[in-house]
C-alpha cells in the first residue's frame, strides 16, 4: 500500500498511498532477554527509531539521526539522545558520564534532553543542572514524563 | 526511579522480617509436638528487636496470619512502597513470582486512580509490577474473570474497594454471589467427594445446603469463595481508615497468607516501619514550610482574591522556571466551599457554584480553567480521560470542592489552598491542608516561592486555627512538622520556628572550628568527591567473585506452592490432578535469567553486566547437576539462589568500592581536606528552631554547654537524648552541637549515602593546656540488629578520617585548626558513657 499496488482499479492506490510503517518485537520478555545476553542486538539505528518512538509518541525521522553526537531526534518537549552500541563488551562498560554531558550540543530555551544509555555515572544535582531525564537501557524503554 | 533513602531502609527491614517469617514458618511447621507450637509471626517480630508489642492475627483458616503495617505520612510514595512489598513478598515470602494481591481500598477515588496507575503499563508502578512478576501481570477487577490458570501463570491484582463500615453493604455481599466464572475453582457439583475434600481443607467456605441435602453441601462459586482458596496476599491501603471489627473479619475471612497495611496514621497496627515527616522534608517529598494567610476582612470575596492573585504569581514563577528548567508546572487552587448540592443554592452558605461564578464574571477567569469535584458531580473526571491534571495541555487552574477531596487525592500542582468556609462553622481545613504539601517530581525547585505551601482563610481565630492545622499534620503523618507553619507572615506563636544565634561565648572558637571533607583533584582544583562521579565508575566489576554463590547448596524439595497445589488437587479427573499439582512445583517460579538480572539491578548498575552475572550463575549449575532434574531443582531454589546472588554482590560491591577509596587515598587521588573555600564545613551561625518542645536537663534546667541556646527536642532520638545530656554535665567540655541530617556536616564514603554524624563537640586536651583543644565528631548507633554492616562501614570511614587527620597537619592547610585534634568516633548504645568518659576523663 506505501510503494502502491500496481494492479488496482483505484489510481491512488496504484500509485501507492505514501507514509511508512514499522513494527518491532521488543519489550517481551523474551527478547529482553536476547538483547541483553547479545543474541539479537538492534542496530543502532533501530533501536534508536523504537525508543523515540515509544518515548515521545512522535514520528521518527532517520534524516535527523547524527550518530556520532549520539543524537536521534527532537520532540516537542525533548531533545533525545541514545548511548548504544550493537557489541556486548561495549555496553557492558557504557555508562553516562559528566564529560558526556557537557558534550551535549546546545539546548534550545524550554525543551530538556532525554538521554537513554545502560547507566550513568552523574548525580541527580548534575542531571538537574544539564536538564536530563535520563532513561535505562535496556528496561526503561517508555514515554518517562507526560 | 531512584528510591529515596529512608524507602531503602525501609524496603530492607520489610526483607529483614519477611527472612525471619519464611524461616521460622519452615521451623514452626516441623514441629508436631502441640505444646511446642509457636507463634511464627510473633517469633520473628522478636526477632526483629522492636519493643513495641506484637499483635497476633490468625485467618480464616485459624493459621497463623503475618500482618504488618508501613506508617508512611502523605506524600512519602505509600503506593509504590506497596508494590516494592509486593514483589518482597512474593520472592522472599511465597517464593514464587506469580499468585493472587488483594488490593483493598476504601473510596472510590483512590480506587480509580489506583487502578488507572496499573493498568497503564508506562506507569513506574505498573513497570515496577511488571518486574516483579516477570512482566506477567495481570489487574483484575471484581466484575472481571479470571482462571485458575490465570492466576498459576500470572501475578493477579484484584483491586477491591471495600468500605470501612461494614461488611453487610451490597459491594461485599456481590462478592459473595454465586456467579458464573469461578466454577474452575471448584470441583464440579456433582462430584461429592471432591466438593467434601475441599470443605476439609476450607471449612470457612461458603455453603448452600446443609449436609442433610441431597448432594451434600454444595460450595458457592463466588468470588469470596475462591479468593479463600487462593491464601492471596492482602495490601490493605488507608489501613487507619479503622476497618470495623466485622470488615476485619471478612478480610481474615479470604485466607490471607499475609496482610500488608498502608497508613499515615494506624491504629492497631503491627508497626515495621516508621517514616516521620522529617525524613520525607529531608528527600525533598513535600513543601514546607505551609504559609498560613488569615484575612480579616469578613468578605470571602477577599479571601478568594487573595488565593488568585498568589497563584497567579506562582504561576509566572513556574513559567520562568520552565524557561529556565524545561521542568512544567501549573499551579492549581484548590478552593474550599460550604455547600455544593444542587438545591442548596441562594442559601447564606458559600455555594460552589457562586464561587464559579465570581470567578469567571467578576475575576474574568476563563471557564474551562475551574472544575467542580462533589459526590454528584466529578469534573475532574473528564481531565483524567485526557492525560490528568499534570499533563501540559490541562488547562485547570481551580478546583472548587466541599469534601470530595480526601486522601489520596494527589496533586502536585495544588499549591494553595483557599478555604471560604464560615469562621463560625466547624473546621474542615484539617482534612485539606495535606492535599497541597506534595512536591512535584519529589525534588524541590530551588525557586523559594514554588517550594512553599499557602493557605488563605478569613476570620478564624488564632489559636484554632493553628490547632486544626497541627491536626491537619498529624492525620497526614506528619505530626513532627508541625512546627514549619508560619501564620501570617509572622513566626507565628508556639507553633513556629525562630532562629537562633550561637551563644556568644562560644562564636570565637566555634568559628574557628573548621572541618574538612574528602576532595579529589579535578583538573588543579579540589572538589568534594561524589559517589556516582568518582566511586561508582571506578568499581571494577570484573573482578566481583561469585564463587560463594556457585557453591550454594540446593534444598533437594522446596515446597514453593503448597497453597495452589492444594487447590487443584481437587480436580476432576486423577491425571489432570496429578499434573497440574507437578506443574505448579516446577512452574511456581519459571527460571527467568532476566527476572533474575531485574531483580539485581539496584546493586549492579549496568544492566548487561548484571545479566552476565545471573546467566553465569544459571549455566554454572545448569553444568554441575545433569540429568532430567536439574531444571526443576533450579526452579525448586530460584529464590533462593537470586537471594545468594544479591547478598555476594552487595557483599562484592563494597569491598571493592572500599578498596577504591582507599588506593584513591593512597595515590593522593583523594584528600581529607580542608581548604578554606565554600567546600568546608563550619558552624552555621544561626539556626531555626521549632520551640513548640525544647531540649531541657533531667531537673528541667536550661541547657549551658549546647552551642546554641535553644535545640528543639524533636531533633533527638532516646540515645541521642541521653548523650546530649550526659554531655551538659561534663566539665572539661567547651561546647556541643547537634549535627543536622543533610544540613550539616556530613562524609562521603564509599557507599553512595553520606554519613551524617549526630555530634560534634569540643573539649580541652588531657595536658591542661589552655589552647589545645580536641574536636570529636560522634555518631550514636542503637543496638539494631540489622544495622550491625551500616555500624562497621560508619567505624571504618571513621576511622580513616581521625588517621587522616593526624597524618595531616592542619597548619598546612590553614591556620584555623592549628592545635586542634580531630577525632572521628562511633558510639554503640551499650558504650558511649564509658567511651565518653575515656575521652573527657581527666588525666
Amino acid at each position: 500500500m506505501i510503494k502502491g499496488v500496481p494492479k488496482a482499479k483505484d489510481e491512488t492506490l496504484r500509485k501507492g498511498l505514501g507514509g511508512s510503517f514499522s513494527f518491532f518485537e521488543l519489550g517481551k520478555a523474551v527478547e529482553l532477554e536476547s538483547i541483553l545476553d547479545g543474541k539479537h542486538l538492534p542496530r543502532y539505528e533501530d533501536l534508536a527509531r523504537y525508543v523515540f518512538y515509544t518515548a515521545t509518541g512522535e514520528e521518527f525521522d532517520t534524516k535527523r539521526v547524527d550518530k556520532k553526537k549520539r543524537f536521534i531526534g527532537e520532540s516537542r518537549n525533548y531533545q533525545v539522545f541514545l548511548f548504544y552500541e550493537p557489541e556486548i563488551a561495549k555496553l557492558k562498560n557504557l555508562a553516562f558520564t559528566l564529560g558526556m554531558a557537557k558534550a551535549l550540543p546546545a539546548l534550545k530555551k524550554d525543551k530538556r534532553r532525554l538521554v537513554f544509555a545502560p547507566t550513568k555515572y552523574l548525580d541527580q544535582e548534575h542531571l538537574d543542572e544539564y536538564r536530563i531525564d535520563f532513561a535505562q537501557l535496556p528496561f526503561e524503554i517508555y514515554e518517562l514524563t507526560r | 526511579m531512584q528510591l529515596k533513602e529512608y524507602q531503602q531502609r525501609a524496603l530492607e527491614t520489610i526483607r529483614a522480617y519477611l527472612g525471619h517469617l519464611a524461616e521460622l514458618r519452615g521451623k514452626a511447621a516441623k514441629i508436631t509436638d502441640p505444646d511446642l507450637v509457636f507463634d511464627f509471626a510473633e517469633k520473628a517480630w522478636e526477632k526483629m528487636g522492636f519493643s513495641r508489642r506484637h499483635l497476633t492475627r490468625k485467618n480464616g483458616l485459624d493459621q497463623t496470619l503475618p500482618t504488618f503495617c508501613m506508617k508512611i505520612p502523605t506524600g512519602g510514595g505509600k503506593t509504590f512502597m506497596a508494590v516494592k512489598t509486593i514483589d518482597l513478598v512474593n520472592s522472599i515470602y511465597r517464593k514464587r513470582q506469580v499468585g493472587l494481591v488483594l488490593w483493598i481500598v476504601p473510596t472510590t477515588q483512590i480506587y480509580r486512580q489506583t487502578i488507572r496507575h496499573f493498568k497503564d503499563r508506562d506507569h513506574p508502578y505498573r513497570q515496577h509490577l511488571d518486574l516483579a512478576s516477570g512482566a506477567r501481570t495481570m489487574i483484575v477487577e471484581k466484575a472481571d474473570r479470571f482462571s485458575p490458570q490465570d492466576v498459576r501463570d500470572n501475578l493477579v491484582v484484584l483491586m477491591l474497594m471495600l468500605p470501612s463500615a461494614n461488611r453487610k453493604t451490597k459491594e461485599t455481599l456481590k462478592l459473595f454471589q454465586d456467579s458464573g466464572g469461578f466454577q474452575d475453582f471448584f470441583p464440579p457439583e456433582d462430584d461429592i467427594r471432591g466438593q467434601e475434600t475441599m470443605l476439609k481443607r476450607f471449612p470457612n467456605l461458603d455453603t448452600y445446603e446443609k449436609e442433610s441435602g441431597f448432594w451434600g453441601r454444595q460450595i458457592k462459586t463466588s468470588l469470596g469463595n475462591a479468593l479463600r482458596t487462593l491464601f492471596p496476599l492482602i495490601i490493605l491501603d488507608e489501613g487507619h481508615k479503622a476497618y470495623s471489627e466485622g470488615a476485619q473479619d471478612t478480610l481474615r475471612g479470604f485466607n490471607p497468607c499475609l496482610i500488608a497495611e498502608l497508613s499515615a496514621t494506624p491504629v492497631q497496627s503491627n508497626i515495621l516501619v516508621d517514616i516521620t515527616g522529617r525524613e520525607l522534608n529531608d528527600e525533598e517529598m513535600i513543601r514546607l514550610p505551609l504559609r498560613v494567610v488569615n484575612r480579616a476582612s469578613p468578605d470571602w470575596k477577599d479571601t478568594l482574591l487573595a488565593g488568585v492573585n498568589k497563584r497567579d504569581v506562582l504561576e509566572s514563577k513556574a513559567k520562568e522556571n520552565e524557561a529556565n528548567t524545561g521542568t512544567h508546572i501549573r499551579p492549581i487552587c484548590l478552593i474550599q466551599v460550604e455547600r455544593t448540592g444542587k438545591d442548596q443554592q441562594g442559601g447564606r452558605w458559600i455555594h460552589s457554584e457562586q464561587v464559579r461564578e465570581h470567578l469567571i464574571r467578576a475575576m474574568g477567569i476563563p471557564a474551562e480553567q475551574i472544575a467542580v469535584k462533589t459526590s454528584e458531580k466529578d469534573e475532574l473526571k473528564e481531565v483524567d480521560d485526557i492525560g490528568g491534571l499534570l499533563a501540559r495541555g490541562c488547562p485547570i487552574r481551580y478546583i472548587i470542592t466541599k469534601q470530595a477531596l480526601q486522601e489520596g487525592w494527589d496533586c502536585a500542582f495544588a499549591y494553595v489552598l483557599v478555604i471560604l468556609t464560615n469562621p463560625s462553622s466547624k473546621n474542615a481545613l484539617t482534612q485539606l491542608v495535606g492535599r497541597v504539601l506534595r512536591q512535584h517530581y519529589a525534588r524541590k525547585t530551588r525557586v523559594p516561592e514554588l517550594d512553599e505551601s499557602y493557605v488563605f482563610c478569613f476570620q478564624q481565630r488564632g489559636q484554632e486555627l493553628l490547632d486544626s492545622i497541627r491536626k491537619g499534620f498529624d492525620g497526614e503523618g506528619l505530626g513532627d512538622l508541625r512546627g514549619h507553619v508560619t501564620l501570617d507572615g509572622k513566626a507565628g506563636e508556639s507553633a513556629t520556628g525562630q532562629l537562633f544565634e550561637m551563644r556568644d561565648r562560644f562564636k570565637k572558637s566555634a568559628r574557628h572550628t573548621i572541618l574538612p571533607v574528602f576532595m579529589v583533584k579535578e583538573h588543579s582544583n579540589w572538589r568534594p568527591v561524589n559517589y556516582e562521579m568518582d566511586i561508582a565508575p571506578r568499581i571494577p566489576w570484573d573482578e566481583v567473585s561469585l564463587q560463594p554463590v556457585m557453591q550454594s547448596i540446593f534444598s533437594d524439595y522446596e515446597e514453593t506452592d503448597v497453597e495452589i497445589g492444594v487447590t487443584f488437587g481437587s480436580g476432576r479427573q486423577g491425571t489432570v490432578e496429578a499434573q497440574s499439582i507437578r506443574t505448579l512445583k516446577e512452574g511456581g517460579i519459571r527460571v527467568d535469567p532476566v527476572f533474575m538480572t531485574r531483580q539485581i539491578g539496584d546493586i549492579v548498575p549496568n544492566p548487561w553486566r548484571a545479566h552476565e552475572y545471573s546467566a553465569s550463575v544459571l549455566a554454572h549449575f545448569r553444568k554441575m547437576k545433569t540429568g532430567q532434574d536439574v531444571e526443576r531443582l533450579i526452579a525448586a531454589n530460584f529464590i533462593f539462589l537470586i537471594q545468594q546472588l544479591r547478598k555476594q554482590l552487595g557483599t562484592e560491591k563494597e569491598r571493592l568500592a572500599e578498596e577504591v577509596f582507599r588506593s584513591m587515598l593512597e595515590k593522593d587521588e583523594l584528600r581529607f581536606l580542608i581548604i578554606g573555600s565554600d567546600f568546608d564545613w563550619s558552624f552555621p551561625r544561626k539556626i531555626e528552631v521549632n520551640t513548640s518542645k525544647i531540649l531541657t536537663k533531667e531537673n528541667g534546667g536550661q541547657l549551658e554547654l549546647s552551642l546554641f541556646p535553644v535545640v528543639s527536642e524533636g531533633d533527638f532520638n532516646e540515645t541521642e537524648k541521653a548523650v546530649a545530656l550526659y554531655l551538659e554535665n561534663q566539665h572539661r567540655l567547651f561546647y556541643w552541637y547537634r549535627n543536622r541530617s543533610r544540613h550539616d556536616y556530613s562524609i562521603q564514603g564509599w557507599r553512595e549515602h553520606r554519613i551524617y554524624p549526630d555530634f560534634i563537640f569540643s573539649a580541652g586536651g588531657s595536658t591542661g593546656h589552655a589552647k589545645e583543644e580536641r574536636v570529636y565528631v560522634v555518631e550514636t548507633k542503637g543496638l539494631h540488629l540489622k544495622e550491625g554492616a551500616k555500624t562497621e562501614y560508619i567505624r571504618k570511614v571513621f576511622d580513616i578520617c581521625t588517621q587522616q587527620a593526624q597524618a595531616r597537619k592542619w597548619s598546612e592547610l590553614g591556620v584555623k585548626m592549628k592545635d586542634r585534634v580531630l577525632r572521628f568516633e562511633v558510639l554503640a548504645e551499650d558504650e558511649w558513657q564509658a567511651k565518653l568518659n575515656q575521652f573527657l576523663a581527666k588525666s
